[in-house]
């Protein structure tokens, strides 16, 4: 689904815009956190994300978008982790997370079953928040952002299900996420 | 107000990959300008990440500066684009690089010395062999090997090609050094990437001479001092 604003940003970072990457990094660094803390825990993980990142920069020029960016980030994500275990003479945890996995998933919710109590119930708690929100929304908003996220449709095919131009589809769906986020800020801070 | 604000409706597009080129770059300028826009970009991602089912932990830090910074330190991407010598030159003064972490520092510390520990072998087997040619050729000179044959060779190759034939100093044009640092830089990029960059280093670091004086025609026969009267 954000594809297209992958191979953009990578595009530019390749042409060897740092700017671009940055914004890659902001957009997977929840994701790749998530998944190396499974393998290093969770008070390494941020230090072996920072250097999956790192790693990815250099090797920026190798990836070419036959697969996912995120898919290869994972790659790159679990191969760090599993240097990292290796430099400290560790072994990997019990759960060996497959590259294949990636190819599958493409995503870490399904590899994200070692969880705190604590970790479950904010997410309950967060996803509970946000279907209110959701639902709190007015009509069009909540239809342009539904058909965005969950249906996956492109602006353009949102404006002609809804008949209004893709100018107004753009403006529903940022005022709908603006909302969404007014109610997820306090959770996470 | 208004400009932000049309910025992050921007950021929204572009997180849908609505956004045109030239759009997004406008976006990337101006959130080189705004902390505030790249914040939001950021809590854009974490919003949607979360809708989509990444657990997150709260209070997560955002490891996006360490990342810049490191990134900072290391080598960039090789863009397939040719990049104008003249902006490879250094005549800026040199940006102040970030704290680099020690690993990443010894791992980039390594990757120089074994390019250099190659280039040094074949510097040695170069000279070896320039030392055992000469010898060789000291004994046909001094009649070492009269008990052989006579042998005419069909072509005859001027002891003057055997011997390195450019090493005096030369003073190099502007155009020259570029081409000198294009090439060092290429080297050096090459030897990060471990493919044999420091290979064609020793290469070219044997080529000092000015390149248009040894492009001009040589002598059809060059004399040797053995065929000198």
């Amino acid at each position: 689904m954000t594809d297209i604003a992958d191979e953009q940003l990578v595009a530019r970072a390749q042409a060897g815009d740092p700017r671009a990457f940055e914004l890659l990094v902001r957009k997977y660094q929840y994701r790749i956190v998530q998944l190396v803390s499974r393998l290093v825990g969770e008070a390494d993980a941020p230090d072996v994300a920072q250097e999956t990142f790192i790693r990815a920069w250099r090797a920026l020029n190798g990836f070419r978008g036959q697969s996912a960016f995120y898919t290869w980030l994972y790659r790159i994500g679990i191969n760090t982790a599993k240097n990292s275990l290796v430099s400290r003479s560790r072994r990997p945890a019990d759960q060996d997370i497959d590259i294949a996995d990636a190819e599958l998933y493409g995503h870490t919710e399904q590899l994200s079953d070692i969880e705190t109590p604590e970790a479950k119930a904010l997410t309950e708690e967060i996803r509970e928040k946000v279907e209110a929100a959701i639902n709190r929304l007015p009509a069009d908003l909540r239809t342009a952002i539904t058909l965005r996220e969950l249906e996956g449709l492109s602006y353009e095919e949102i404006a002609q299900v809804m008949e209004c131009p893709i100018g107004t589809v753009r403006s529903r769906i940022f005022r709908a996420r603006e909302a969404i986020d007014a109610v997820l800020k306090p959770l996470l801070e | 107000m208004a400009n932000e604000s049309l910025s992050a409706e921007s950021l929204s597009a572009l997180l849908d990959g609505e956004c045109s080129p030239e759009e997004m770059e406008r976006l990337l300028d101006e959130m080189e300008r705004s902390p505030a826009l790249k914040d939001a970009w950021s809590q854009l991602c974490l919003s949607r990440e979360i809708r989509s089912g990444t657990r997150i932990v709260r209070g997560q830090v955002s490891i996006c500066e360490g990342v810049m910074a490191g990134i900072a330190a290391a080598p960039a991407p090789m863009s397939d684009k040719v990049v104008p010598l003249a902006s490879r030159r250094p005549s800026a003064p040199p940006v102040a690089a970030p704290a680099v972490s020690p690993r990443a520092r010894s791992a980039f510390d390594w990757r120089a010395l074994s390019g250099w520990a190659v280039a040094a072998s074949v510097a040695l087997v170069a000279v070896g062999l320039n030392l055992s040619g000469r010898e060789t050729t000291t004994n046909i000179e001094a009649g070492g090997m009269t008990a052989l044959p006579q042998v005419t060779s069909p072509v005859s190759v001027p002891l003057s090609t055997r011997r390195p034939r450019n090493l005096q100093t030369v003073s190099l044009t502007p155009e020259d050094e570029d081409l000198r640092s294009y090439l060092i830089e290429h080297s050096n990029t090459l030897a990060e990437r471990g493919m044999g960059g420091a290979l064609s280093y020793a290469r070219f670091a044997a080529y000092t001479t000015d390149p248009r004086t040894s492009a001009q025609p040589q002598p059809a026969v060059a004399t040797t001092s053995a065929e000198q009267p």
